[in-house]
């Protein structure tokens, strides 16, 4: 599969995104953001982000990994201004190319949106226009940001619907989303929100809901975008192996936190928080079997019911009464590597024939 | 006499399509047995037909041909005898909609210790504790009402309810896909655990096949209403003989950075059921397609050297190369 004019070049009008100023380091960084909301049935409001800081280089994959309610899909959808109700940013700054998004207002997001930055959500069928052809969705941004003309924009959308593996793509891109399928809905959505290419892609559990072949597909597809073109990718999902299939720093997020942060291939190989080692663990490998799988007593807190100290010490089996109060913060390694765990020691020898086992 | 507690052969559903009215096969000539305290896991891609077979198996699904026996005694769709549907259940996907949201934990259990009178009235309290036992929850839980419970807990409840009329066989359609993966691992060892002691026998329905190889004793692979390859789990994971199969296998991806590979042609989408191409529903796709392919539809046959009851549907399977092909890395 090549990608075709998606790694070309950019060719594009004046330029709407003033350059990065000099020194910056990152594409994205993101500096104590913290998102609240009310938990059903209340008025007080609770942290759901709590200072969650990160960046994000110039054709870098990063995984944003955590369970259901940890808080990966808000700090996501902040960043690009799409909150739902309710919730609202309580402090924290988020700069793209040194532009602040937060506090710029629409204006400073709609600049940065299509060729800067997009989302590709988990509900294609929220995303797209229910009365639009799929073929003119495509490539709607592309021909407003890029100025693309109209035999311009259906070429494209055809090479574009062609890279996510349509079948029988002029027929596709003639259709109404509510007659595709979810699997095909999902690769229009990524195919549109590739179509202006954009330098930063925000990815929502973009597939999840997908069989493991298209899975395949368009993880390979975001993968040697990356390499050519200089894409980069914020990957959120709780499949630990797309993460090690696409990304090459992870960050763990668990009750509104990262708890740990670090390489993939060292995470992987000896992580430093009970959590991560946890969901290592309980991941399945399809090539291996392991006499049980193990999985992590209990569930994680619901909102506004977050465990005093370390969130996690509830489930850790290497908790001990110094984890139950106090802050924790993430704790620098080295290396790149942090983790909010204050018994390090303990989780690296806890973690030690990982290896043996897989 | 077969040890086999369900026995489908060649199981045919037919649905028209509301606008075209073309008939099109969700099922299309299945036979697959289910033994007594064995676990069999149904694999294949969204609309393979293996949610449709498990709705034959329960009998919620109408318009069926086709053979069933379940227990040696033929399993009618229509008119299923009482005593026979209690001896078959199942468990769904999403444990936030098969529950009733209003009802509480006790009032689930009760209702269908009730309705197939499984135990005398007075029993009927302590039987729903014994129930939640058996799902390793707390009997505190029994006042709650699902939406105070988390993902894992209800998906417990939706098993300890499957479990209630003590049932023989139980078919679970993707019961794990909906949870996160911390959750997902102790309700696949509640399974095996379940049919360890209980002796039950599970039809195992999954599009996670790392879940399937380590729950499952045997692996069937369906494939646009056909099952092209069985056999027990570690013959057909180890010793995949069916170009789907392997492809599949491939596309899973795994914890070990970047060993992942685009599985040849196949990472393009099944064809529509109403225009499956003409012999091997599968060649379009595959790698190895020959005019042979084209010409007939391989039926699934055992293999001479492979191990026992080890079946494919491919003309090619004994020639097929074994090993996984080389991975080409995706990353730098």
């Amino acid at each position: 599969m090549r990608a075709g004019h998606l790694v070309r070049p950019r060719e594009r009008g004046p330029a709407l995104v003033p350059p990065a100023p000099s020194g910056r380091p990152g594409l994205l960084e993101v500096e104590g953001l913290t998102v609240s909301v009310s938990p059903p049935g209340e008025r007080r409001r609770v942290d759901v982000v709590s200072n969650v800081s990160f960046n994000i280089m110039a054709g870098e994959a990063v995984g944003l990994v955590g369970e259901s309610g940890s808080g990966k899909s808000l700090t996501l959808r902040a960043i690009l201004g799409l909150l739902p109700a309710g919730a609202t940013v309580k402090g924290g700054a988020v700069r793209f190319e040194g532009v602040d998004l937060l506090s710029g207002g629409k204006r400073s997001l709609q600049r940065v949106r299509g060729t800067g930055v997009t989302m590709i959500f988990q509900e294609p069928m929220t995303a797209l226009n229910p009365v639009v052809r799929v073929g003119e969705q495509i490539v709607d941004a592309a021909r407003r940001q890029l100025g693309w003309s109209r035999r311009e924009s259906s070429e494209h959308a055809l090479e574009l619907a062609r890279h996510m593996g349509i079948r029988d793509p002029d027929a596709v891109l003639s259709l109404y989303p509510h007659e595709l399928s979810g699997g095909l809905r999902q690769r229009v959505m990524i195919a549109a929100a590739l179509a202006c290419q954009p330098r930063l892609v925000l990815c929502d559990e973009p597939t999840t809901a997908l069989d493991v072949t298209i899975q395949a597909q368009i993880v390979a597809l975001l993968a040697r975008l990356r390499q050519e073109s200089q894409m980069s990718l914020l990957y959120v999902t709780h499949d630990l192996a797309v993460v090690a299939q696409l990304c090459q720093r992870l960050q763990v997020m668990y009750a509104g936190s990262i708890v740990e942060k670090g390489s993939v291939a060292e995470i992987f190989a000896s992580p430093r928080h009970p959590y991560t080692l946890g969901l290592i663990r309980a991941t399945p490998d399809v090539h291996t079997v392991v006499d049980e799988l193990t999985g992590i007593p209990g569930s994680a807190p619901h909102v506004g019911a977050r465990p005093a100290g370390c969130a996690f010490h509830p489930r850790c089996s290497l908790a001990t009464i110094e984890c139950s109060s106090g802050e924790m913060p993430l704790r620098d390694l080295g290396n790149g590597r942090a983790s909010a765990c204050i018994h390090v020691d303990a989780c690296q020898s806890a973690a030690e024939g990982l290896e043996a086992v897989r | 006499m077969s040890d086999a507690l369900l026995e489908l052969s060649d199981i045919r559903v037919t649905f028209r399509s509301r606008r075209s009215h073309i008939p099109v096969r969700a099922v299309d000539g299945v036979s697959l047995k289910v033994g007594r305290g064995e676990i069999v896991g149904l694999v294949g891609e969204s609309g393979s037909g293996k949610s449709t077979l498990a709705r034959v198996v329960v009998g919620l699904c109408e318009t069926v041909d086709g053979e069933a026996n379940f227990d040696g005694a033929p399993l009618t769709v229509r008119d299923r005898p009482p005593e026979l549907r209690r001896r078959i259940q199942m468990v769904f996907q999403d444990p936030y909609s098969s529950l009733d949201p209003r009802m509480t934990v006790r009032q689930q259990l009760a209702e269908v210790l009730r309705v197939h009178r499984v135990v005398p009235r007075e029993l009927v309290g302590s039987t729903c504790e014994d129930l939640l036992t058996q799902v390793h929850l707390p009997g505190q839980l029994l006042p709650a009402r699902p939406r105070q419970m988390s993902g894992g807990q209800r998906q417990r409840v939706a098993i300890a309810r499957a479990l209630a009329p003590r049932p023989e066989l139980l078919v679970a359609d993707e019961p794990v896909s909906a949870l996160d993966v911390s959750v997902q691992a102790g309700i696949v060892r509640l399974f095996a655990e379940l049919r360890r002691k209980l002796g039950l026998s599970i039809l195992f329905i999954a599009h996670d096949l790392a879940v399937v190889r380590h729950l499952c004793d045997r692996v069937a692979v369906m494939y646009m209403g056909r099952l092209l390859e069985e056999g027990a789990t570690v013959d057909v994971f180890e010793n995949a003989r069916h170009p789907y199969t392997q492809t599949l296998l491939q596309a899973i991806p795994t914890l070990q950075p970047a060993d992942f590979s685009v599985p040849g042609t196949a990472g393009t989408e099944p064809p529509r059921l109403s225009r499956l191409p003409s012999g091997c529903r599968f060649r379009d796709r595959c790698k190895y397609a020959q005019q042979l392919c084209e010409e007939s539809e391989p039926a699934l046959a055992e293999l001479s050297d492979a191990g026992a009851g080890h079946r494919s549907a491919c003309h090619f399977s004994a020639t097929l190369p074994l090993a996984r092909p080389p991975v080409e890395p995706a990353r730098s």
